[in-house]
């Protein structure tokens, strides 16, 4: 005889009182287990999305709008691919999706795929589909579908003099198939849980139909370092891949370093070995008294050998054509007019005074059209009446002479100025020359600024597009803590009902407690016999529940798929279980029933052994307890509870104060258990009976109060967080009420394919897209620097989110959203633009706090076109709105930084409400070729709430299944009590009282607990949440909430009513009998 | 004297904490090594209280408790479990066996208290004792399987399996057949005589007490000792 064998002896003889701490410790280790699992499915399922998502694929060089030649992905390994933007139709027009993905891919590109084979063959205009693309569409193999992409401008469409010739390409291809997820079916360079829609095309093809033969502007590389592929570019890269051309000057001797982009970028500048810098430029206008000469070319040169030496920054030289058309000499003033680009492309006419120095004749060998760079839409006409720089230009003005001199001189300057002169008339954010020119040979400039330019300041960026895909996979959220902190309270009840079961089942063994105490086995030993079989219990009971912990995973990602999809989109979970797992979650479920074990049992062992043999445990006059202590408590709870909620700390006093007052109520039962074990004068009546019993356990009986308060206030405290459904706005005066809401007052919200550059607030705007000019609508246009999605529907960890680039002004006249600044110095939303150089982002609270984990003052780390590393400190945030996933930086610093992304993608429209959907159809008809797609703006905001919602439905749920456990717990307890008081109800009976009453009795004695319980989660939780139900703009839904606590109560008084009816079925006159 | 009792007073509080019973009261008692002694008294005037003070299960409002030289009030828990386990044998009226485990084991229970000892003298010392009280034949049976007269001889086995002093019996034969009573109180004065253990009874039964050399009543919190003719 050991101990080892009498505690199998006693499982082995208890085994069906310990059955039911057994099933206890047993749901408990499995909603432990299953929260962790459901984490370790989420997480593998990322995984496995990422390296769909990368395929083979080690690192990339993205272009964006830069472009590179084709030849120098194939030089260092690697594959080229041209990725764009675009919408894609159905030919019937009766499908269109406009945030498509356009790639252009080898042969090649599909061996970096998981699969590592091509699906088929690709031919000349045919494409493949990804699914999702292929089911939004409803297209299958053979159908026809038109892809619109915009021709992609080599020069910034927002400069000035950037053209504005066929922007947009159609392209009607076949579908040559659907591609899965093996064939890069996920591709795509940002993560998320949803594949992007993407269209796949013929390289060569795409390349021709968008204007960009043998270029593209993404290489992906295979067993490739970022550090080792961007070595390998340094090494093979040409000037063409920076979109330079060093050409030369055939007529003057010497090279011309120039670039696609027209204005040569700082960093160029920078690295380009010392030249004469030049700025050549369009003017509109060259006038000396009544002579003007319209639209010419002017060059701004660093003192060449041909102008004067000391040409001032007033002087002009003119040449001699332009000198006979002006009828001036030198020493005669000269007017220059031009356009400067202001926001939104506004073009703004300025003006000059100048001084003629010097007349050139025409024969000087300078004088010549290598001075004009490309610009779109002139360089390449005919005539100067075909030209279209990208602004209204008045033909008429052309003369024949203006004709002639083009035809015969094309863009050859008509003047001269000082360098200075003409960048401080035409330098941009894109840059203040046009070329450099040096006298040198080629080559040589050519190597000196290879070696000295990286190809990150010429705009491309080297990303570890593995690493960083798994990198996001270690989401912002894990589900498995998610899970197991919306599982709490169903774990606290299944730790409670074990702890209950256990103390039942020890209770029920008093005496041998009391036997072995005795014998001489000192109490710490006794109480570890028996924790030891508790051990054995839990962990068996961990075992099996690790062991279901597997369906109820799987129960719960089927769940996530199906009716909780709207928190994580539509998703298919993978079932992952990581042996690890379940063993800590077997272990950690041993841990919480032993706790429970413990915790219910700990009174017993003290017991003393006389107690304990004659089994009279619960009623040791030596245990009645003070009722001062809890009342002291609890009116301490009381006190605080009121001064925390009156203190006016805000949200998160008021949810402590509820916490407290909940204390309160449960040592407030427990005063008054105490209260009834006294007794008192006697007993006044059988209700008073009841209340006696129910004293007599108290222990149990409070557990059961506090656990089912706690549920409740679970329940009712998270219900009253859920956001209502909203719904459109039903009066116009709702948009200027709701400006500091969620939708900022906007009616709609949208987002195109391809950049809008026109302003569609002003008639010429809306002229350039056919808009009726009476349309009711003001557009809030906002620049988008893609980036990941931050929003809450993305799973992943959003490294760089995406950017916004807004005018302040906009947003402040309006009042829009509430911006709430972390220093007070900031004024409004114009706090985007502080004083200093700083990037200042204002962020949506939740994506701050659940998907960057970041706090107000904290950066966020961004590279500029320029490839220098920059920071977005973010200072401001506003609540609950439809920017949820976006970083809000002012426009002018977004166009610093990002000069090279024209355009607007991003709308916040104003219009009325009953005219909204009609301007939402009007524009989303008039702006089709760039993919515009308008939602209203509160649908736009339910989807983000639904997310929520679906958060808090678990939580609901789970806390829910604690409350209905904790009510079967009632049920246990009740039968206990009954089995333990037949012999009293044995007598009762046999003194006169009916069934019937016995059992009102013990229901009656039994529903003023669970009153107790509902009664203080209810009130506590109302008072913990009362200021958000103060704040809800839909109101408080005082129905559901009632109707929810009903449905508790129903469910609880079930039960007690139930156990009541099968404790005590037929006489309990055989139990006296037996005594 | 193995036994002595000092100003012994015992009282019961009601639950609401002002009321209360003074069971034992100022109480003075002395028990030489190798008596046997008979407790009488009607119920509820303390017996089993005394009988609980003495075996270390119930302590005492004031008063001292001598047994063996050893002053209970002066032992921490460890040395009363101590004291339990190896001073006092207890046979209780309702022998409190484990019905999970055999008879063999029942016997062995006081012995977990000692996890170092020889676990193979302790089992043949508990088989001896079951030989001696007659259930050599019944080691391996449950005590469900037994008597109730069997089940109080394993009580008494077990109660004797580390050799106590002082042996405690509390209403030995109340649940007894007057046959299997008069079987249990020789086997208890066979031990006495031959272990020299002494037997302190606490009985209803007059003729269980005179068996008994020395026979007490308890009156009014008081011990008056009976000669057997009252």
């Amino acid at each position: 005889m050991n101990n080892w064998t009498l505690i199998t002896r006693s499982l082995r003889f208890y085994w069906r009182t310990h059955l039911g701490v057994l099933l206890g410790a047993a749901l408990g280790a499995m909603v432990l287990t299953g929260s962790l699992l459901v984490g370790d499915s989420v997480k593998a399922t990322l995984v496995q999305q990422a390296r769909l998502r990368v395929g083979r694929v080690e690192s990339v060089m993205a272009g964006g709008d830069r472009f590179f030649r084709e030849t120098l992905a194939w030089a260092v390994g690697g594959v080229p691919v041209l990725l764009l933007n675009g919408s894609v139709s159905r030919v019937d027009a009766a499908a269109r999706v406009n945030q498509a993905q356009v790639l252009g891919v080898p042969e090649a590109f599909w061996s970096l795929s998981p699969a590592g084979r091509a699906p088929a063959t690709l031919r000349e205009s045919a494409a493949f589909l990804n699914t999702r693309l292929a089911a939004q569409l409803g297209l299958k193999a053979g159908d026809t579908l038109v892809v619109r992409v915009e021709k992609p401008g080599l020069f910034s469409r927002d400069a000035p003099l950037s053209g504005e010739e066929n922007e947009v390409a159609a392209l009607r291809v076949t579908v040559a198939g659907v591609v899965d997820d093996a064939h890069f079916g996920r591709f795509g360079l940002q993560a998320s849980q949803v594949p992007p829609m993407s269209i796949f095309l013929p390289l060569q093809g795409l390349q021709q139909r968008v204007g960009l033969p043998g270029r593209c502007n993404l290489l992906l590389a295979e067993k490739t370092a970022p550090g080792a592929l961007q070595a390998a570019v340094q090494k093979c890269w040409q000037l063409a891949d920076a979109g330079l051309e060093l050409r030369a000057l055939e007529s003057v001797g010497g090279f011309e370093l120039r670039t696609e982009r027209v204005f040569l970028e700082p960093q160029i500048v920078a690295a380009a070995p010392r030249g004469a810098d030049t700025l050549t430029y369009l003017v509109n206008e060259i006038r000396a008294g009544e002579k003007a000469t319209p639209y010419s070319m002017v060059a701004a040169v660093d003192a060449p050998g041909f102008l004067p030496g000391d040409l001032a920054e007033h002087e002009i030289v003119l040449n001699a054509w332009l000198a006979e058309d002006l009828g001036v000499q030198p020493g005669d003033a000269v007017d220059l007019k031009y356009f400067s680009m202001g926001d939104r492309r506004k073009l703004e006419e300025r003006s000059a005074k100048f001084t003629v120095r010097a007349v050139l004749p025409m024969e000087q060998p300078e004088l010549n059209g290598s001075w004009m760079p490309n610009f779109p839409g002139l360089s390449d006409k005919e005539s100067c009446r075909e030209w279209k720089p990208g602004f209204d230009m008045d033909v008429s003005r052309f003369r024949d002479k203006d004709e002639l001199y083009w035809k015969t001189h094309r863009g050859t300057p008509k003047a001269f100025v000082n360098l200075a002169a003409g960048r401080g008339m035409w330098g941009n954010r894109w840059g203040d020359l046009t070329a450099i020119r040096y006298p040198a040979e080629g080559g040589a400039v050519s190597k000196a600024l290879l070696e000295r330019l990286t190809p990150e300041q010429a705009g491309f960026h080297f990303l570890a597009f593995r690493e960083q895909a798994l990198a996001a996979t270690r989401a912002p959220v894990d589900f498995g803590q998610l899970f197991l902190s919306f599982s709490c309270f169903l774990l606290g009840a299944a730790a409670v009902l074990t702890g209950l079961l256990f103390a039942f089942s020890v209770e029920q063994r008093q005496s041998e407690i009391g036997l072995l105490l005795a014998v001489g086995l000192p109490p710490a030993r006794v109480r570890r016999l028996f924790l030891s079989e508790g051990v054995l219990l839990a962990l068996i009971g961990s075992v099996l529940g690790a062991c279901a912990a597997v369906g109820y995973t799987q129960a719960v990602l089927y769940a996530l798929g199906t009716v909780w999809r709207g928190a994580v989109g539509a998703v298919h979970f993978v079932f992952a279980p990581q042996p690890l797992t379940l063993l800590v979650g077997a272990g950690a479920g041993v841990f919480v029933a032993l706790l429970g074990m413990s915790w219910a049992s700990r009174r017993l062992f003290k017991n003393s052994p006389r107690v304990l043999l004659a089994g009279h445990a619960e009623a040791d006059p030596s245990r009645q307890a003070s009722i001062l202590g809890p009342i002291l408590l609890g009116a301490f709870c009381l006190v605080a509870a009121f001064g925390l909620a009156f203190a006016g700390l805000g949200a998160e006093s008021f949810f402590g104060a509820g916490t407290l007052l909940l204390l309160a109520g449960i040592f407030g039962v427990q005063s008054w258990l105490r209260l009834q074990a006294y007794g008192g004068a006697g007993l006044g009546s059988l209700a008073e009976l009841g209340f006696r019993n129910a004293a007599r356990r108290r222990g149990r009986s409070l557990a059961m109060v506090a656990v089912l308060a706690g549920g409740v206030f679970v329940v009712v405290a998270v219900d009253s967080f859920r956001q209502r459904p909203l719904q459109a706005p039903a009066e116009e005066s709702a948009a200027s009420e709701s400006r500091a809401t969620g939708t900022g007052g906007f009616a709609l919200v949208g987002e195109s394919a391809l950049p809008v550059y026109e302003d569609l607030n002003t008639a010429q705007g809306r002229e350039a897209f056919a808009l009726e000019k009476d349309l009711e609508f003001r557009a809030v246009p906002m620049r988008v620097r893609e980036g990941d999605d931050a929003s809450c529907l993305n799973l992943n960890r959003a490294l760089q989110p995406r950017l916004l680039g807004v005018n302040p002004h906009d947003l402040e006249t309006r009042g829009a959203f509430g911006v709430r600044w972390r220093l007070e110095k900031f004024p409004g939303w114009h706090g985007l633009e502080p004083d200093d150089a700083d990037v200042v982002g204002v962020v949506d609270e939740a994506t701050l706090r659940w998907a960057l984990q970041k706090g107000l003052g904290d950066t966020l780390e961004y590279r500029d076109d320029q490839g220098r590393v920059f920071s977005v400190r973010l200072e401001g945030v506003i609540k609950g709105s439809l920017l949820q996933g976006n970083v809000l930086i002012a426009e002018k610093r977004f166009t610093e930084k990002f000069p090279g992304q024209g355009g607007y993608r991003f709308f916040l429209i104003d219009a009325p409400v009953s005219k909204a959907e009609a301007v939402a159809g009007e524009l989303s008809r008039a702006l089709q070729d760039r993919g515009l797609e308008l939602v209203p703006a509160w649908r736009r905001l339910a989807e983000f709430q639904a997310v929520e919602n679906t958060y808090l439905s678990i939580f609901q749920v789970l806390g829910a299944l604690g409350v209905l456990l904790s009510s079967v717990g009632v049920a246990i307890v009740l039968g206990r009590n009954v089995l333990e008081r037949r012999a009293e109800f044995g007598l009762l009976e046999a003194t006169g009282f009916r069934p019937g009453q016995l059992r009102m009795l013990v229901f009656a004695e039994h529903c003023w607990l669970i009153a107790w319980g509902l009664c203080i989660g209810t009130v506590s939780a109302v008072l913990a949440v009362w200021p958000s139900l103060m704040e809800r703009q839909a109101g408080f839904a005082w129905r559901e909430m009632a109707g929810l606590v009903l449905a508790l109560t129903a469910g609880c008084v079930f039960w007690a009513w139930l156990a009541t009816r099968l404790a005590l079925r037929g006489s309990q006159l055989r139990a006296l009998r037996s005594e | 004297m193995l036994l002595e009792i000092k100003n012994l007073t015992k009282t019961y509080r009601a639950p609401d904490g002002v009321h209360g019973v003074d069971v034992l009261r100022d109480l003075h008692w002395q028990v030489a090594p190798g008596e046997t002694v008979a407790i009488l008294g009607p119920s509820g005037s303390g017996k089993s209280t005394l009988l609980n003070i003495l075996g270390a299960l119930d302590g005492v409002d004031r008063g001292e408790v001598w047994v063996g030289g050893q002053d209970l009030a002066q032992l921490d828990e460890k040395g009363l479990a101590l004291y339990r386990n190896e001073t006092v044998g207890f046979i209780f009226q309702l022998h409190h066996l484990l019905p999970q485990c055999t008879i063999l084991e029942n016997v062995l229970v006081p012995t977990l208290a000692k996890p170092g000892a020889d676990r193979g003298v302790l089992k043949n010392r508990a088989r001896e004792l079951l030989a001696a009280v007659g259930l050599e034949h019944r080691l391996h049976h449950l005590p469900g399987q037994l008597s109730g007269g069997e089940r109080q001889r394993v009580a008494v086995a077990r109660a004797l399996i580390h050799r106590p002093r002082l042996v405690l019996a509390d209403e030995p034969t109340g649940s007894l057949d007057r046959d299997s009573a008069g079987r249990l109180v020789d086997l208890l004065l066979e031990i006495n005589a031959t272990q020299g253990v002494t037997l302190v009874v606490v009985t209803h039964a007059l003729d269980v007490a005179q068996r008994m050399r020395r026979m007490f009543e308890i009156e009014h919190g008081q011990l008056v000792e009976r000669v057997a003719c009252e």
